[in-house]
């Protein structure tokens, strides 16, 4: 049971595809894997990058009505279309956009205590930056999304690969020797952290794809629904075609009565939940046909995405839709949740995180391994080794460290600050790439050692941020946790602990880069007594 | 459910994939000979073996008690993969930490009739 039956060509035509595949993509995995990891905590990023956020959220439910209705009669007012997402736990602030008749885009965000407008920080943060980066790169014209999802299907390549060139499933399951040769022990980890998580690993980029199905398989709606475009918004996301009147909408419009009667009519048929709206999209908002879209996308108790929406006329309260989830599009709302990770369940938000680390821990060990794999071979490192080398140290520690960086610049810039045409959010991104790029340059002249030159700075700069996070704003951890600041308290915490993992580190690769160099030592005069006797 | 009642629940969960990882590992000869310095019996290897699955499985219950089956499908792979890191490091850095549970296991199996 222990060993896996397979014919020995075929196996050694799976290790091919494993290796050059690995070595191809895994760098570009590091990099989606880590910003995946840190996307699991965007909103409490957010929190720490834009330190006006820090606050609890409201206990009591939210209603739509007084922020509609101040919408309306102000900033918003002949607005086409309002639409707006409530607060949550993790978003103590609401958000609301708006489009003017002339196609304008206004949005902003608003707290629900005085259902007002709020200026915060300027920065893209953890919801704008991190988790973006982690599904498009940053990449304009859907090219980073279809960079992405090549990625993700050349991680389910290598998934099945590897399941096949392991001698010993089984048996290796929960070994780390990590006393023998760098080569072992890299080795060691590379597998264990493969096969402990093997189904979430094989779930996340499945998962991952799933969900831009419509980028990588554009024409899949069309053939479903005969090219016809409306009918297709309508099923899956239960938009409805309503030609304005041209007279003016109801002076008052009681958002909240609608609102309610939607929700009682979800909570009929969502046997024994309370199902509550998160977005409200109102149409025609200034004209007698308004209508709204109501939608629980993110519902707080359940892994499925969009368990309910409808679309409703104002006017007569007639149901324009109502989206029918039927069996394939439950599987896919489960599915599509289960990446997205938006329900309130910080046990499972914590192990997402921790499965994360774990992948990258994967990724990492992978390359570390077809590295030392190959120092083995000859006392000179060929030229193909520094360079996967520099690739590899700038695409690990170098994005940890550029990630640090993109933390201070948020703490250090100052509130206006603005350079050559470039706002403070962008300056802020300005930091995290050109530290970035210094990190591979940096890679290229130390060679190894800059695995431990950027394992320090990590430290240092992680440190350097918990210590600015402090000075700026007075919220020390000890403050933080007293007021029941949990996210930030978290955030400084996880820097701490990242702090510490990478001196941890540090210390390591000193520590066995002795050990193998003593090892090393009685070949390498050999090899010198052989050249001397030539 | 309430806050305590769920975070106890948690706390089962968590215990239950670390004793049973902890269990299927000292179910592997290698794993046993490293921290007991002896070959494990067939009948020991199969006790550590049962009580892993049964610990593993526990914690699957407590996993579906606490959030319904939709989480639990998500929470129990997860508690699991971070479980057998955890009892994978354990046995690299501080496998001392596991004697007490094989010495649990051959008083079971000394008693077992």
């Amino acid at each position: 049971m222990s060993r896996l039956k397979v014919p020995e060509a075929f196996r050694a035509s799976m290790n091919w595809l494993h290796t050059w595949a690995g070595i191809a993509v895994s760098c570009l995995l590091f990099v989606i894997f880590w910003m995946g990891s840190l996307s699991v905590f965007d909103r409490e990023i957010d929190q720490w990058m834009k330190p006006e956020m820090r606050i609890k959220a409201p206990s009591e439910p939210f209603q739509f009505g007084p922020v509609f209705d101040h919408l309306r009669a102000g900033d918003g007012k002949g607005a086409t279309l309002i639409s707006i997402l409530a607060p949550s736990e993790r978003d103590p602030f609401g958000l609301f956009v708006y489009v003017m008749p002339n196609g304008d885009v206004e949005r902003g965000l608003f707290d629900p205590r005085t259902n007002k407008r709020v200026e915060v920080t300027e920065s893209y943060a953890g919801t704008e930056f991190f988790y973006p980066f982690h599904y498009s790169l940053h990449i304009p014209q859907n090219i980073g999304y279809w960079v992405v999802g090549f990625s993700a299907m050349a991680m389910l390549v290598l998934i099945v690969s590897g399941i096949f060139i392991h001698r010993r499933l089984v048996k290796d399951f929960f070994t780390f020797r990590p006393n023998k040769s760098l080569r072992r022990s890299t080795l060691d980890l590379h597998n264990l952290s493969s096969l402990v998580a093997l189904p979430l690993h094989i779930l996340f980029p499945l998962t991952g794809l799933m969900i831009f199905f419509s980028i990588y398989f554009p024409w899949s709606s069309y053939v479903v629904f005969d090219g016809d475009n409306a009918l297709m918004r309508e099923a899956a996301y239960g938009r409805a075609i309503v030609e304005p009147s041209g007279r003016p909408a109801p002076a008052n419009i009681d958002l909240d009565r609608l609102v309610g009667e939607v929700e009682a009519a979800w909570a009929m048929r969502s046997s024994g939940t309370s199902p509550r709206a998160d977005t409200i999209n109102v149409h025609l908002a200034n004209d007698e046909n308004v209508y709204f879209r109501l939608r629980e996308t993110f519902p707080s108790r359940a892994v499925s995405l969009n368990r309910n929406t409808t679309t409703i006329s104002v006017s007569n309260g007639e149901i324009l839709v109502d989206v029918d989830n039927g069996p394939a599009k439950s599987a896919y709302a489960w599915l599509a949740g289960a990446h997205y990770i938006q329900f309130d369940n910080w046990a499972l938000r914590w192990l997402y995180f921790a499965g994360g680390l774990l992948g990258s821990v994967m990724i990492a060990s992978g390359l570390m391994f077809w590295i030392q794999a190959r120092i083995r071979k000859g006392v000179i490192e060929p030229r193909s080794v520094r360079v996967v080398r520099t690739l590899t140290i700038g695409s690990v520690t170098g994005i940890i460290v550029a990630s640090a960086a993109f933390l201070i610049a948020n703490r250090l810039l100052p509130r206006e600050a603005a350079l050559a045409g470039f706002g403070r959010s962008d300056l802020e991104v300005w930091a995290f790439f050109i530290v970035w790029v210094l990190t591979f340059a940096h890679a290229a002249v130390r060679d190894k050692r800059a695995w431990r030159d950027q394992a320090l700075a990590i430290a240092a700069l992680a440190l350097t941020a918990v210590g600015l996070n402090w000075l700026t704003t007075g919220d020390h951890i000890a403050r933080t946790v007293n007021e029941g600041l949990w996210s930030v308290a978290g955030m400084d915490l996880v820097l701490i602990a990242g702090a510490l993992t990478a001196c941890w580190f540090a210390w390591r690769l000193v520590k066995t880069e002795r050990i193998e160099a003593q090892k090393r030592m009685p070949s390498v005069r050999s090899e010198q007594e052989k050249m001397a006797a030539e | 459910m309430s806050l305590l009642v769920g975070t106890l629940l948690f706390a089962l969960a968590v215990l239950s994939a670390l004793l049973g990882c902890a269990f299927l590992a000292l179910s592997q000869n290698r794993n046993w000979r490293d921290i007991v310095s002896c070959k494990p019996s067939e009948r020991m290897t199969r006790l550590a073996r049962m009580a892993g699955c049964t610990f593993v499985f526990a914690s699957l219950v407590f996993c579906v008690i606490r959030d319904g089956a939709s989480f639990a499908a998500l929470l129990w792979p997860l508690l699991f993969a971070t479980a057998a890191f955890t009892i994978a490091m354990t046995l690299a850095y501080q496998r001392g930490l596991m004697g007490p549970l094989a010495s649990a296991l051959r008083w079971i199996a000394r008693h077992e009739t």
